[in-house]
């Protein structure tokens, strides 16, 4: 077996050796240290991240695959998450019902999360327990069933809950959004699918997905917490026999582009407050720009402080929440504004929001913002991967994304580099005020009025979704 | 000057032996925390960590809803919203961009029995941050112009959480019907009427009375230097006048002898159905049962209740257990969102069979082992962030006065057997017990 490992203390990673440096700054030697980790690679292609953990009895597996809803074949939206969910209803070695028992005697329990560019697998245990762990998360993730009973069950599941997402004013905007601004792209739909795909997924749509993109070199371990040489080498052996398999991942286009911005008012006349969502292109994970365009968007929008706080919750009472929010994924992802309000109060709302967004694009940030967001986000860092889990989902994202590890390791003096100018131009280049998709989930009789004088308004009935 | 007694337990977080086995639990999870207090009162506990350059101070109060009265409800919370406008000394903008710039984090929390606030920031701040919390502590300028505002925000809170949510309108209908003389009749978010009904003079009052240094635990988490945080604290906080505290007056429930119930007709895919039974106290050892009770029942894919409802009749999409402890009485909650076609009462018969077969048998002891594991997994996991560290200190001094529990609620866990399983099934879970809220979807063309 060739295994390479490598220590790494920082110091630019090698793992993903191919994936472009940001911006080479030497790391200064009082910058905060990240966890210790080491890289080893199979044979099989399955790169393995060991974040060891003394502090607590426990350990955590994390299994990302290079693949997500993004993937989904067209009419067949929803087929990467059906599969992620299916894994562990059932094996060839056990049901999907003794899966869970054996899962939960332990204390643990398997998670799924299906994003549009990747698949993370997760299982986590007290470290008495790890070699049980080890072994069931492991027969999950390889040996799955997929019968045609567990299939039928969670296909009724999904349905029920596209269904009562309805119900779920905030998740149902947040659902509907991604269609509205990608359309007919494979970043168009969540994850979850829609009811019209989900009806007729078949058996075998999830074997193919699963022996597609379930491989080896498609996929990154990450295994933190309390562990000795020997429970190391059983991890080792739980996955060397995998066998190694090239897949051709589906090519992920571009954005769409538009001429002018569109709302979409869909009508449910019980609400007490509106939904709103204005949602624009947002970037890649992997641009040169990537710390202006967080600090911009920090500006903008996010938490107590940021200018749509302010002006839309402190100074006008509109709503109790808002906050701008970006995506970064493979391509563009989607970036928007996310708030609601009592529904007399839908056009000041959105007016005064859209106003603070033009503003935000045409002025740019000042001099005083830029030293407070950089300030901000030095003392988040250390904070962000204060826990090994986090630093290995974090290195999983990166390595995701092509990005070497130097992010982590330079990012305290990439930060200090950052400049009103550089945030400016950021903003200039990726913000685009007058080119926006705005969804609001609220009652037509009290909306439609006061979105009409925000631009084109299409109207539909919530229950046209479902 | 520093009062006199002090406890500490060191136990280097970072020196856990390799091969923990669950009955010593107690000490792997141990980390060193001081515990005294000042001569106004105020209690303060330090947790030393220098993992990270980071500190979390969190400030909590011995105050809820369930110390507001009739008329007024919903104050405790919207005096929390208050509590980041500003004082003479710290204009508003302190807990937005002031903060912000010293790469701090904030927010806060109300519920019926606790307030808290917490601050993350960078260690080096930590003097700033003590200086900021201890002068809101008593010198809140409480400006009408921003009550007004305020209240609009917490309005829209309530719309958001409540109003327009279904598994909000249930939890309020269950403590409206559940609760008849306690506090907990009403949810800590209050009443629009109250809301609008709350003058700044009520809030005035409300501050004086319950954000004084003998009604808070204070939290300092992470790295510092233990005599120099002392020094600081003593500064900041040692000259703030303590206060009497007159609660309202407390009437105790009567026992439950009839099933209640209220159906809430409202605009919904498919219906949904909660179960509260009223449990003791917070003193009362029944807890630890209770808590493990409620993971049988309702936690987890292989829960009895989740096996019944979800896998093998396919009658809901999901199904909770929960139990809450809370100071004056407890609750302990059953839930199912059901599918559209699922009849509501065909579902609490199922919800019931199940509570029956734990009051009829005991249940395995390999069950009651695997709740257990799945309780102290989640408790490790509580413990593993800083903040998470310090959030778990305050809520244990802030409701209990004593901390180590923490560390000794393990044993206490390990000890419950399967017999004190069936036993609390068969005290608080009876059919005469229960509280039950369904929410069935309008009719078409039912209007509003």
């Amino acid at each position: 077996m060739k295994t390479v490992i490598v220590s790494l203390l920082l110091s630019a990673s090698v793992w993903a050796a191919d994936a472009p440096k940001t911006k080479e700054v030497a790391p200064k030697a009082e910058a905060f240290q990240i966890h210790k980790y080491e890289t080893q690679t199979l044979d099989n292609g399955l790169t393995i991240l060991w974040v060891a953990d003394q502090a607590l009895p426990y350990v955590s597996l994390q299994m990302m695959f290079r693949s997500g809803s993004a993937q989904d074949p067209k009419g067949k939206e929803g087929l990467a998450a059906f599969t992620a969910n299916l894994l562990e209803k059932g094996t060839t070695k056990r049901s999907a019902s003794q899966i869970a028992e054996d899962l939960e005697q332990i204390g643990s329990g398997f998670e799924s999360g299906t994003d549009p560019d990747y698949t993370m697998l997760s299982a986590s245990a007290l470290s008495f327990h790890k070699e049980s762990a080890l072994k069931q998360f492991a027969e999950i993730v390889l040996q799955p069933s997929f019968t045609n009973a567990e299939i039928e069950r969670f296909r009724k599941q999904v349905l029920g809950s596209l269904q009562k997402m309805a119900d779920h004013a905030e998740q149902f905007t947040e659902y509907l959004l991604p269609n509205f601004l990608y359309g007919d792209h494979p970043y168009g739909h969540q994850s979850i699918g829609t009811a019209k795909a989900v009806k007729h997924l078949k058996r075998v749509d999830l074997q193919k997905y699963y022996a597609d993109n379930y491989t080896p070199q498609n996929a990154v371990l990450a295994v933190t917490g309390q562990f000795d040489e020997a429970w190391r080498a059983d991890v080792v052996k739980a996955f060397e026999a995998w066998k190694a398999k090239t897949g051709k991942p589906v090519e992920v286009p571009d954005f769409p582009s538009w001429k002018e911005s569109e709302i979409l008012l869909v009508d449910r006349g019980d609400l007490n407050q509106a939904q709103i969502e204005i949602g624009f292109k947002g970037v890649p994970r992997n641009m040169p720009e990537y710390l202006e365009y967080r600090a911009a968007i920090k500006v903008l929008g996010e938490g107590f402080g940021s200018r749509l706080f302010e002006e839309i919750r402190v100074k006008r009472a509109l709503t109790y929440h808002i906050h701008a929010w970006f995506e970064p994924r493979l391509k563009s992802g989607p970036a928007g504004i996310y708030t609601f309000t009592r529904v007399d109060k839908i056009a000041e709302t959105v007016e005064e929001t859209l106003k603070i967004l033009k503003k935000f694009v045409s002025e740019g940030v000042t001099d005083g913002e830029v030293e407070t967001v950089k300030a901000l986000m030095r003392g988040q860092f250390p904070r962000t991967f204060e826990t090994p889990e986090a630093l290995a989902r974090q290195l999983l994202l990166l390595n995701r994304f092509g990005i070497s590890s130097d992010y982590l390791t330079h990012y305290m003096n990439n930060l200090q580099l950052v400049s009103k100018d550089s945030i400016n131009a950021a903003v200039k280049k990726y913000f685009a005020p007058d080119n926006l998709r705005v969804v609001v989930y609220a009652p037509k009789a009290k909306a439609e009025a006061a979105l009409r004088a925000v631009g084109p308004v299409q109207v539909k009935k919530y229950k046209d979704f479902l | 000057m520093l009062k006199c007694f002090w406890l500490s337990v060191v136990v280097a977080f970072s020196s856990v032996a390799w091969a923990v086995t669950p009955q010593d639990l107690e000490k792997a999870i141990q980390f060193p925390v001081e515990k005294y207090q000042l001569k106004n009162g105020m209690t303060v506990l330090l947790h030393n960590d220098a993992l990270i350059p980071a500190v979390s101070v969190q400030t909590w109060y011995r105050v809820g809803s369930k110390d507001e009265v009739p008329g007024r409800t919903g104050l405790a919370h919207f005096f929390e919203h208050m509590m980041f406008k500003g004082t003479k000394k710290f204009s508003k903008d302190t807990w937005g961009k002031f903060l912000n710039s010293k790469g701090a984090e904030i927010n806060a929390f109300t519920s019926d029995d606790y307030t808290g606030y917490f601050v993350n920031a960078p260690k080096e701040h930590l003097e700033l941050v003590l200086q900021i919390e201890s002068d809101r502590m008593r010198n809140l300028a409480l400006d009408p112009k921003d009550v007004a505002a305020e209240r609009e925000v917490v309005k829209e809170e309530r719309r958001m959480k409540y109003d327009d949510s279904i598994e909000g309108g249930i939890r309020e209908a269950m403590a409206n019907m559940m609760f008849t003389n306690l506090p907990y009749h009403w949810l800590p978010i209050g009443s629009i009427t109250d809301l609008n009904a709350a003058s700044s003079e009520d809030l005035r009052r409300f501050y004086k009375t319950f954000y004084s240094p003998n009604n808070a635990v204070l939290v300092v988490a992470g790295s510092f230097r233990g005599e120099e945080v002392k020094k600081v604290i003593e500064k900041y906080y040692g000259t703030l006048p303590k206060e009497e505290i007159n609660r309202p007056e407390i009437k105790e429930e009567e026992p439950q002898t009839k099933e209640r119930r209220v159906t809430i007709d409202r605009e919904a895919q498919a219906p949904s159905v909660s179960i509260g039974y009223r449990l003791p106290d917070l003193k009362s050892a029944d807890n630890y049962p209770l808590d493990l009770l409620a993971i049988v029942l309702g936690q987890g894919q292989s829960s009895r209740l989740y096996k019944q409802m979800v896998y093998k009749s396919e009658s809901a999409l999901n199904v909770y257990a929960a139990s809450w402890n809370q100071v004056l009485a407890g609750q302990f909650s059953l839930g199912a969102s059901l599918k559209a076609k699922t009849d509501p009462d065909k579902a609490l018969a199922m919800m019931e069979v199940q509570v029956k077969m734990l009051r009829d048998k005991v249940i395995a002891q390999k069950e009651l082992d695997k709740s257990r594991n799945l309780f102290m997994k989640d408790y490790v996991d509580g413990l593993k962030r800083l903040s998470g560290r310090a959030h778990t200190l305050a809520s244990y001094e802030t409701l209990f006065s004593d901390y180590t529990r923490i560390f000794t609620d393990l044993k206490k866990y390990q000890e419950v057997t399967v017999e004190d399983l069936q036993r609390v099934a068969k005290l608080y879970l009876q059919p005469t017990q229960r509280n039950i809220v369904i929410v069935m979807p309008k009719k078409a063309g039912g209007g509003k």
